[in-house]
């Protein structure tokens, strides 16, 4: 669900006008949802909390990666990581997600069914295949310490998603209300990526990156109510596409302290990230009413081009990393307080900026993960574990994103490793009110590979 | 506001770091006298150990940091992670055969080469080094034979007899020092 922008200067023909305020005052029934949607959730950033995931080793270990980041992927993970490279390195890397969007019924007895209407066991899949990541790591020679610089592009959030529902009218009694949304979600945004990281003393790191964000966003959805009135019969069709490009700035410093060749842990802040969204959308809306169809069906097409500017705020990061023999155990926190996310321009900021402190809130993303060297096979085994509360409030919220992860790498002649990561992750809302849930399962893929000189 | 505050902090770091110096070095310090002597074709770092006591206990010549332990035992993975690669162009004129530059003075050479070189170095048809990792205080002791010519490595874990342990102190008492 995803609230469009308006321009302030939209001009609508007011004839039309009073024809969808009725039509929508005699749906009103119908989109019960919705409406009980937007009461907790008037608006959705799409950005906010949004962690795709970095890097096939550290998603394979629950993304904690804080305090053992030995690579580029520390650019985002813990700049100051990048000061335990040693050797020049290029990478590559890939995510294939499956994700899934199921609809339907919860607690309507089975013997009702009949006797009211309920929303349809509904089903749908979206699968896309992006590149993830591309870097270079340059290990400036030393005498004593460390001294690294790098550079890389990682896609940082993604907006593959879809939702889908049905509403089934009563097959009993002559109510015929019915209704269909359907949503797709497509893209993500790029953080280009540059940093370094140097040793203050023979046991302690820091580093900073400063990235560049980049990316869009494609936003598509569907809708279609029916219902009888009065022996009328209305219709209505809804059609809005959005398309965003992202642009933006941030920083993030980064420190990494060895007390022991058995433990480590990392500090990070990262500042906020300054975005702006430039926005196109087309909202085209059909309706008629009466029998049969072939009477008058209004059209009403707006298009518009709204700016928007926000920042998100600041995050911090804590991590620690224990070694023991061929084991690594690691752990990571990452805190942000999203109730202080902020519109900066657009429309009706004031009233987003209101609702963002009402509904969102601080969230504690949290991994842990382990990663096995098996010497015989010279491949390493990883599992882990990470929550990712969603952003914002919500009362029908059942089960937050939590997520399993599983990866193994292997290397190849001293210079060249692949590493392969999955993730499974859940979530899902219950409406006891409408009798209707909503789940999505996600299955990440990550494919990495690095080359060192 | 925000905004500022962020880079006057970042400024304030990267000023902090260089004002206050920095315990990353890029390069060897000059050595006392050495820009008033003429070249004589001996390198200074042959004589690590004159000046770095704790020398034998850093597989690079100096500290570079904790590592876990297998990096050691699967020399495969600590070549990967842990081997700087500016190493390879210190040690190329041993590995490589066509080199040019050669040390003249061999004793040095050999003396540098046979305590220094790390167990996972890239080279082919050496004879492995002994080492220590840092913080295990010469407890475990890692010879890497390469078999010349062969595809396969051996690695053998084993403790310094006192036999090698005299001889390497033999061998360091008897190498002249540099002034």
């Amino acid at each position: 669900m995803k609230k469009k922008l308006l321009e302030e200067d939209e001009v609508v023909n007011m004839k039309n006008i009073t024809f969808f305020l009725i039509i929508f005052i005699l749906l009103f029934p119908v989109l019960s949802f919705s409406q009980q949607f937007t009461e907790w959730q008037p608006i959705e950033e799409v950005s906010a909390g949004n962690f795709f995931g970095v890097g096939a080793r550290a998603m394979g270990m629950g993304g904690a990666h804080i305090a053992c980041v030995n690579d580029a992927t520390a650019l985002f993970y813990n700049p100051a990581g990048l000061a335990r490279v040693k050797r020049l390195e290029l990478s590559l890397g890939l995510t294939h997600q499956r994700f899934k969007n199921e609809t339907g019924f919860s607690t309507v007895p089975s013997n009702l069914m009949d006797y009211i209407p309920y929303y349809e066991n509904v089903s749908r899949r979206q699968s896309n295949t992006r590149f993830s990541s591309a870097s270079f790591v340059y290990p400036v020679p030393t005498y004593r310490g460390s001294l690294v610089f790098g550079l890389g592009v990682f896609r940082m959030m993604s907006f593959d998603k879809t939702f889908k529902y049905s509403y089934i009218p009563s097959s009993i009694f002559m109510i015929t209300d019915a209704g269909e949304e359907l949503v797709s979600e497509s893209g993500g945004v790029n953080m280009w990526s540059a940093g370094g990281a140097l040793d203050i003393s023979p046991n302690i790191s820091i580093g900073l990156a400063l990235n560049y964000w980049h990316g869009g966003e494609d936003y598509s959805l569907e809708s279609e109510y029916s219902f009888w009135q009065n022996d009328t019969l209305f219709w209505l069709r809804y059609n809005d596409e959005i398309y965003d490009d992202y642009s933006g700035f941030s920083a993030k410093l980064g420190m990494s302290v060895w007390p022991s060749k058995y433990f480590s842990f990392g500090l990070t802040l990262e500042s906020p990230t300054w975005l702006t969204v430039d926005e196109e959308y087309i909202l085209r809306t059909e309706s008629t009413y009466d029998i049969p169809w072939t009477d008058t069906i209004w059209i009403e097409e707006d298009r518009g081009f709204p700016l928007y500017k926000l920042t998100h705020p600041y995050k911090f990061g804590m991590g620690a990393a224990f070694y023991f023999k061929n084991i690594l155990l690691t752990g990571d926190i990452n805190y942000t307080d999203w109730s202080q996310l902020k519109y900066r321009e657009g429309f009706e900021i004031g009233e987003k900026n209101r609702n963002v402190k009402e509904y969102y809130r601080d969230v504690l993303r949290w991994g842990v993960g382990a990663e096995v060297l098996v010497p015989w096979i010279s491949s390493k085994l990883r599992a882990g574990y990470y929550s990712d509360p969603l952003p914002y409030d919500s009362p029908f919220l059942n089960s937050d994103r939590d997520y399993l992860t599983f990866g193994f790498g292997f290397l190849i002649d001293r210079v060249m490793t692949i590493d392969f990561g999955w993730i499974h992750g859940f979530y899902n809302f219950e409406y006891e009110q409408d009798s209707f849930k909503e789940d999505y399962t996600t299955d990440r893929f990550f494919i990495t590979t690095a080359f060192r000189l | 506001m925000a905004k500022r505050i962020v880079i006057l902090s970042i400024l304030l770091i990267i000023a902090a770091i260089f004002l206050l110096g920095c315990y990353t070095v890029l390069t060897h310090p000059t050595v006392e006298g050495e820009e008033e002597e003429h070249y004589t074709g001996i390198y200074y770092r042959e004589n690590c150990t004159d000046c770095h006591a704790d020398y034998h206990q850093y597989p690079y010549g100096y500290y570079y940091g904790y590592s876990p332990d297998y990096y050691w035992e699967s020399p495969r993975w600590g070549h990967y992670y842990n081997y700087p690669w500016w190493w390879e162009w210190y040690w190329s004129d041993y590995w490589d055969d066509d080199a040019e530059y050669v040390p003249r003075d061999i004793e040095k050479g050999e003396r540098r080469r046979s305590n220094l070189a790390p167990p996972y170095s890239g080279a082919t048809g050496v004879r492995a080094p002994v080492m220590t990792s840092p913080g295990d205080k010469g407890a475990v002791h890692v010879i890497k034979k390469i078999l010349k010519g062969g595809s396969g490595e051996e690695t053998v874990v084993n403790q310094p007899d006192k036999k090698e342990k005299t001889e390497k102190k033999e061998n360091e008492e008897k190498a002249p020092r540099r002034r």
